[in-house]
């Protein structure tokens, strides 16, 4: 599919290009977000099908209701906002529960974990580093879905803690502390595995 | 600044690694933690989670075939585009043959219960559970959400 | 004790039962055609990429009677009808693997209704085994 050049299209130009149901303007849209929203789906759900079945969804719901959106807050901030509720509501669905508790323990998301190794080392070793880092990751998934939200949108989508509190309707005040709280949890679990790098 | 009692305060540094903090704040931070060794390893730590995790995520992101997520899009777009139009002809077109539709519909339906046997849908569950037991380590009993078909799914004990 | 018996053999006051067995994997793509309908509603719950119909096994029992389908890994389905309410038929089912009993449930069968039971880890992924019946 080739690329639309929008290097001259702003949110407002998009926006009213889109409104006139321009299909390159649509495109160019799906090609400036999807990624974006789709590690935002992802750092959600942890679960690589249901992130991109959440990303076609945004999508559709913009294409659905573009003429109601009053541009109170920004194009980017609508769409994270959509795709963060679609993934919270989401895991309420019976079948995703039983998706989630459907998958083997030792390969929880098809073929998916991270591969984090450095080529410069020991086969050995790097296989080893690899498990662990594996194992780390899995853990990662373990934090609640809302403390996932706000270190993705933080640490990936780099939003401020206003965008991020405007995007959730939380205060600011419980971004911060939830991200603290997210971020000390992290440390606790990549503890030893730094430590062992540190000494390495 | 005088209301920070203690510059270390691991919640106040975490705000100042997502630079939340006032710019004069921002500064005097930063001061600190140049000659804070206890505030250099909480930057680094900070620093470390971050990588681990975003590296993680940008791993992921890689695997994503975006080409095929976006004509997947399109393709749903359309398709919902068409059905709108389709439905609109139906509703124009719906006074004249909604009749013989229906009854073509009645007939089409009970010829195919009689005839068609599987899989039969149902408002009910397909099957009705009275009792399980077993040596087995879990167990769950689903219903498929269109046709409500029952599913059994355990997990063996070794 | 065992009764295999013909699909083709249908007695009146007898229940036709059949038990395909079958492996669902996410190592290829593939859907067994022989499986349509059944992938069909498979695919609403699981996430699997291949369906592979592995054997089909039919029976035709009377009430009281058992039969059994052979399944993969020294695993047994006992299948015994007890009695028909109304449109439902009641059947207990007994899975053993070797001597070993797995589990027992006993079920209320829509005439033309199906169950699937599923669980069991086989070649990197799992059997379903799907119990159809008419009478």
């Amino acid at each position: 599919m080739s690329k639309i050049n929008t290097d001259s299209w702003d949110d407002a130009k998009l926006l009213s290009l889109l409104r006139q149901g321009n299909e390159d303007a649509f495109r160019a849209l799906v090609q400036k977000y999807q990624a974006r929203l789709f590690r935002t789906a992802y750092g959600i759900t942890y679960n690589k099908e249901e992130s991109a079945e959440i990303v076609q969804e945004v999508f559709l719901k913009v294409w659905e209701n573009l003429h109601s959106f009053r541009e109170e807050s920004k194009l980017s901030t609508w769409l994270y906002r959509i795709t963060v509720n679609l993934c919270l509501n989401w895991k309420r669905t019976w079948k995703r529960r039983f998706r989630h508790y459907h998958q083997p323990i030792e390969n929880p998301d098809g073929s998916e974990i991270p591969e984090l190794t450095n080529d410069e080392e020991h086969p050995e070793s790097a296989l080893q580093k690899k498990e662990q880092e594996k194992i780390l990751w899995e853990k990662i998934g373990e934090l609640p879905e809302d403390a996932r939200a706000i270190l993705v949108l933080k640490e990936c989508e780099g939003l401020s803690y206003d965008e991020i509190a405007d995007l959730l309707k939380i205060k600011k005040g419980t971004v911060s502390s939830r991200l603290f709280y997210a971020r000390q949890r992290l440390k606790e679990l990549l503890k030893d595995y730094f430590d062992e790098k540190e000494g390495a | 600044m005088s209301k920070y009692q203690n510059i270390c305060d691991s919640m106040l540094l975490s705000r100042f690694f997502d630079r939340e903090l006032e710019p004069d704040e921002q500064t005097l931070v930063r001061e600190h933690i140049k000659s804070c060794p206890s505030c250099q390893k909480m930057h680094r730590e900070h620093q470390a989670v971050s990588d681990f995790f975003r590296a993680g995520m940008d791993e992921i992101v890689s695997q994503i075939r975006f080409d095929s997520l976006e004509t997947k899009i399109l393709e749903q777009i359309r398709e919902k585009q068409i059905s709108w139009q389709t439905k609109l002809k139906l509703f124009f077109l719906s006074r004249r043959i909604i009749i013989p539709i229906a009854a073509m519909a009645a007939m089409m339906f009970i010829f195919f219960s009689l005839t068609v046997k599987s899989p039969v849908s149902v408002a009910g569950p397909s099957a009705l559970i009275t009792s399980f037991t077993g040596d087995i380590s879990s167990v769950m009993f689903l219903e498929t959400p269109e046709s409500h078909q029952t599913i059994i799914w355990f997990q063996e004990t070794f | 004790m065992l009764t295999f018996a013909s699909a083709a053999s249908v007695q009146a006051g007898t229940i036709n039962i059949v038990v395909k067995t079958v492996l669902a994997s996410q190592n290829t793509k593939f859907a067994d055609p022989r499986l349509s309908d059944l992938i069909r509603e498979l695919e609403s719950v699981f996430r699997y990429s291949s369906y592979q119909l592995l054997s089909q096994n039919a029976m035709n029992l009377n009430m009281n009677q058992t039969g059994a389908a052979p399944l993969p890994e020294d695993r047994v389905l006992k299948i015994t009808p007890a009695r028909i309410t109304g449109n439902r038929a009641e059947l207990q089912l007994v899975l053993f693997k070797g001597d070993r009993q797995i589990f027992q449930t006993v079920i209320q069968l829509l005439n033309n209704g199906m169950i699937t039971v599923g669980g069991p880890e086989y070649k990197g992924g799992y059997l379903l085994f799907n119990i159809s019946v008419s009478f």
